[in-house]
């Protein structure tokens, strides 16, 4: 999913890192505006780390977990997340 | 930080930059050029009409030349500082390629006299400034040229 390391489109990833906030954003029913406000940072970056184009800084990525009222490791891995319909029902 | 949803589209921008660069050279090449025997002043009638079709051009699309490069950090998140530093990388690598060329083909010219090389005052001068624009602009050129159509990032979440 992540771009090489010198993608015009900001990535910076050398190694994916996956995260829930698309999740975690509509969950609370917030726009990209409103969260990337919440953060400090543009709304378009906020689109950039949903779609694991760009990997946030550590200080960055407490934010985005503060701003959601969660620890970071519930945030972000290095591993793909299970979807939580399959940590509910334990079925895909 | 800085909005950036009124950035034309990838297609626009590169016709923009190509168009910006082709005009630049034209003006250059009509008043570099003393070996055409054409007078100077239709040479600079030629480059002054490159020079305004350049203008019109930077007018129109001014956002191309606008975009990041030269924005204060404070205007900027960590993921557009990240972007900004790379179209100067990129701005850089294209000046020292466009200079090694550039030295190597006037060193042969100069030597060998087998193509056209500057040989009057003007000529110096039109080479020198183009060199002076051309670091100027290259990172918002590496930008505009790079940085994907923002289409999707344009629309808001409904809520």
């Amino acid at each position: 999913m992540n771009p090489p390391a010198n993608s015009p489109r900001g990535g910076n990833a050398t190694a994916p890192i996956y995260n829930r906030i698309p999740v975690l954003r509509a969950e609370r029913g917030w726009s990209r505006q409103q969260l990337a406000e919440l953060l400090g940072v543009n709304y378009q970056t906020v689109g950039y780390l949903e779609r694991g184009e760009y990997n946030p800084s550590l200080e960055l990525a407490f934010r985005i977990a503060e701003a959601f009222g969660l620890p970071l490791e519930a945030v972000f891995s290095r591993t793909p997340f299970t979807p939580l319909s399959t940590q509910l029902y334990g079925r895909q | 930080m800085k909005p950036l949803t009124a950035l034309p589209s990838l297609t626009s921008r590169r016709w923009t930059i190509v168009g910006i660069w082709v005009s630049w050279a034209i003006a250059v090449a009509f008043r570099a050029h003393d070996a055409t025997g054409i007078p100077l002043l239709l040479r600079s009638i030629g480059a002054l009409t490159a020079l305004l079709v350049l203008t019109a051009l930077c007018v129109r699309n001014y956002k191309v030349g606008q975009f990041i490069a030269d924005d204060a950090d404070a205007a900027l998140d960590e993921r557009q500082i990240a972007l900004r530093n790379r179209a100067y990388l990129g701005a850089y690598r294209l000046y020292g390629g466009v200079m090694a060329l550039g030295a190597t083909y006037i060193t042969i010219a100069v030597d060998s006299k087998w193509f056209w090389y500057p040989s009057s005052r003007y000529a110096w001068q039109s080479i020198a400034e183009a060199v002076i624009l051309l670091a100027v602009v290259a990172p918002s050129a590496w930008l505009g040229w790079f940085v994907p159509d923002e289409s999707d990032e344009t629309r808001r979440v409904p809520q």
